[in-house]
């Protein structure tokens, strides 16, 4: 899979860069987050880092060059970084013996059969078609460690292995292309991997446990057996809305799936406070609604989520995907319940942006004019329990998401700064979190980072003040 | 949990190289969070420094007639062209982590802005130029700018604010390639000696009010 890098938005007003210097060559490998190239606009250069790891397959770009913001600058082919026992695995799981045969020698691949620690003992055991022939064919022992090696084509099923299935199969030596796949994709999980080691062909495909729950048919496990109660004096029988069900759903799947812990911080919002006091009245007249509390909320938190990408997360099967962008849902309350539509891309918005954003969001909401897709693929949500006067929240998580943040009432408190008491204005947040992916000191991390971000960071040039 | 930044403010003119190799280091041990934010205040002997983008033509007297001056010539890996700095010359070079993927431009604008704020508390009115980064009085510029960001977070470089340098070295250059704008001093814009003293701890409250960060002797890195 190869991954294109094109020229990042460096500054709201930063329309276009000049390459400065790439810092790799095409053909060398580059972890994620190291740092590919340079960038000069006016008086800033900036070291920009790889959007992911492999080899730089191609640079587009030159030195000296000046491109616009979005311009595809090089490409990253994933999966093929050098000397890795991932490559072989992949190699021998996913190459057909024709891919692999005609898979040029590398020109790295030197002849002589280097020492390739991580490269290990060629993972597969029983030489299968295409590892002979990917071996034969670079003339060394083994067929790893080359660059510029192509992605091995593997038809529908996926290629992508988890860590713990990869250590499995080396540790058995079993030979990944016997294994059937049953996970998404056709992808290998561990159990196709034990399945296989007790002797056992493939085993009927087992749903991912953690998707079915949400099915929307499935029966409200909230509400008890459908005795059509007769409604008792000064009581009322009132049938479950749609929405209801599925919320109850919904929550109960939840609780059941993850397994949800807590944490809170306190936060000072005195800055903010003051700045929005002052932005309100120019803020409503140019666009047209109120300047809550919310937009500064996300910002914060969008940053927090990249800067911690794990509360960012989502556990799929035995497999954690992790988002390096931000889909924010914001639980609206409605008249018959609560939904949760969702922000796309919101860590690329600014604060008026996310402001627009919210308030479009939560109008539409009310006026049920969402459209499906805008309630689906959030990759994090917040509640604001606080405007009914709730200062302090427990909410369950929006699986499969992995955190959900509770912004809960400001108020004004006394509180002890220099030794001296003084009135500021104040809030909780707290998350719940699925303690399969994060654990307490990550959480307490992110919601640091949330904190710090909220008290330090100044607001006013986006607000244009 | 209060954001902190480290002061330093070594004593008399620091050599470019030594200041240089420091802020290096102390941008990489910030990047792997082992020191806390930094802001450095110091002076350097007379040097001119060209960024990456300096063309040779800004450079107006030879290395060897700069050299017979008195002063060194070194090239930097920042942003911008060339730039004189010297006694009578508040250098600031803040070495901060601004979190993944920020605005560099916004950062920039910050760093204008603490300039401005203290070159008023000094009772001079100074303003930024639509076109090019830097502070100015009129045409004239009195901070230069040249930043650069390691990984795309941590900041480098810094701001050079003339007090009372000595004008004339900017006879040897283009300062930062612009041919029509003249360079100024607080001193001559105040009409009285403002001196680097005086300026410092103007800078530093601004820059605490406009990073929103508290001036520490030392500091250690927040977990």
């Amino acid at each position: 899979m190869s991954t294109s890098v094109k020229m990042p938005q460096l500054g709201e007003t930063v329309i276009e860069g000049t390459i400065l210097k790439w810092l790799k060559k095409e053909g060398e490998s580059i972890d994620v987050d190291e740092p590919l190239f340079e960038i000069s606009t006016d008086k800033v250069d900036t070291e920009v880092p790889s959007p992911a790891g492999g080899t730089v397959s191609k640079i587009l770009v030159p030195e000296g060059e000046t491109v616009s913001v979005g311009t595809e600058l090089a490409q990253i082919d994933e999966g093929s970084a050098n000397g890795e026992a991932r490559s072989a695995v992949e190699g021998v799981a996913g190459a057909s013996p024709d891919a692999a045969a005609a898979a040029p020698p590398a020109p790295a691949s030197e002849p002589t059969p280097e020492p390739q620690p991580a490269a290990a003992p060629s993972v597969a055991s029983p030489p299968t078609p295409s590892n002979v022939a990917a071996a034969s064919a670079t003339g060394a022992s083994s067929s790893v460690g080359a660059p510029s090696r192509p992605a091995p084509s593997g038809g529908p099923r996926s290629q992508i292995l988890s860590p713990v299935v990869r250590k499995l199969a080396e540790e058995n030596r079993v030979d990944l292309s016997q294994v059937q796949g049953t996970g998404a994709g056709g992808r290998i999980t561990r159990n196709d991997v034990l399945n296989y080691l007790d002797g056992g062909a493939a085993p009927a495909p087992a749903p991912a446990p953690s998707v079915t729950p949400l099915a929307p048919q499935a029966p409200t496990q909230a509400a008890p057996a459908p005795q059509i109660a007769a409604a008792g004096e000064r009581e009322e029988i009132v049938p479950m809305s749609h929405i209801r069900k599925a919320i109850a759903t919904h929550m109960v799947a939840s609780l059941q799936t993850s397994a949800r812990a807590w944490n809170m911080v306190e936060v000072d919002l005195e800055h903010v406070a003051k700045l929005r006091e002052r932005a309100k009245e120019p803020f409503k007249q140019r666009e047209g609604f109120n300047l809550t509390y919310m937009p500064f909320v996300s910002r914060a938190v969008c940053e927090a989520l990249l800067t911690y990408p794990m509360v960012n997360a989502e556990l799929r099967g035995e497999e954690i995907v992790v988002r390096r962008y931000v889909n924010l849902g914001i639980a609206v309350s409605i008249d018959d319940g609560l939904i949760v539509p969702v922000i796309k891309d919101a860590d690329s918005m600014n604060l008026v942006g996310l402001a627009r954003a919210i308030n479009d969001v939560a109008v539409r909401a009310r006026a049920k004019q969402l459209k499906p897709d805008e309630v689906h693929g959030g990759t994090f949500s917040i509640t604001n329990p606080g405007p009914f006067g709730s200062i302090l929240s427990v909410p369950i998580i929006n699986q499969p998401q992995s955190a959900i943040l509770a912004f809960d009432a400001v108020e004004k408190r006394p509180v002890v700064i220099d030794d001296a008491i003084a009135i500021r204005h104040r809030v909780y947040l707290s998350l719940s979190w699925d303690h399969r992916v994060i654990d307490g000191a990550l959480a307490s991390q992110f919601l640091g980072r949330v904190k710090q971000n909220l008290e330090t960071w100044d607001f006013a040039e986006d607000l244009g003040l | 949990m209060e954001r902190v930044t480290e002061i330093r403010r070594p004593l008399g003119l620091v050599p470019y190289a030594e200041a240089n190799a420091e802020m290096h280091s102390l941008a990489e041990r910030r990047a792997a969070n082992e020191v806390a934010d930094t802001l450095t205040l110091l002076e350097h002997p007379p040097v001119y420094t060209a960024g990456r983008r300096t063309q040779p033509e800004h450079l107006v007297w030879t290395e060897d007639r700069i050299h017979a001056a008195g002063a060194e010539f070194y090239d930097a890996d920042r942003g911008g062209s060339l730039t004189f700095h010297g006694p009578g010359q508040l250098v600031g070079y803040p070495i901060l982590d601004l979190g993944r993927r920020p605005d560099v431009t916004a950062y920039l604008r910050k760093l204008e802005e603490l300039v401005i704020r203290a070159g008023a508390d000094a009772g001079v009115e100074l303003h930024r130029s639509d076109v090019q980064t830097g502070v100015w009085s009129g045409d004239r510029k009195v901070c230069a700018i040249g930043v650069k960001l390691m990984r795309w977070r941590v900041t480098l470089h810094g701001f050079g604010l003339n007090c009372d340098t000595d004008l004339r070295w900017f006879d040897a250059i283009v300062p930062c390639g612009l041919k029509d704008t003249g360079v100024t001093t607080l001193s001559e814009l105040a009409g009285r000696r403002v001196s680097v003293e005086q300026m410092r701890p103007l800078v530093e409250r601004r820059f605490e009010d406009v990073f929103g960060t508290r001036l520490v002797e030392t500091a250690v890195p927040a977990a």
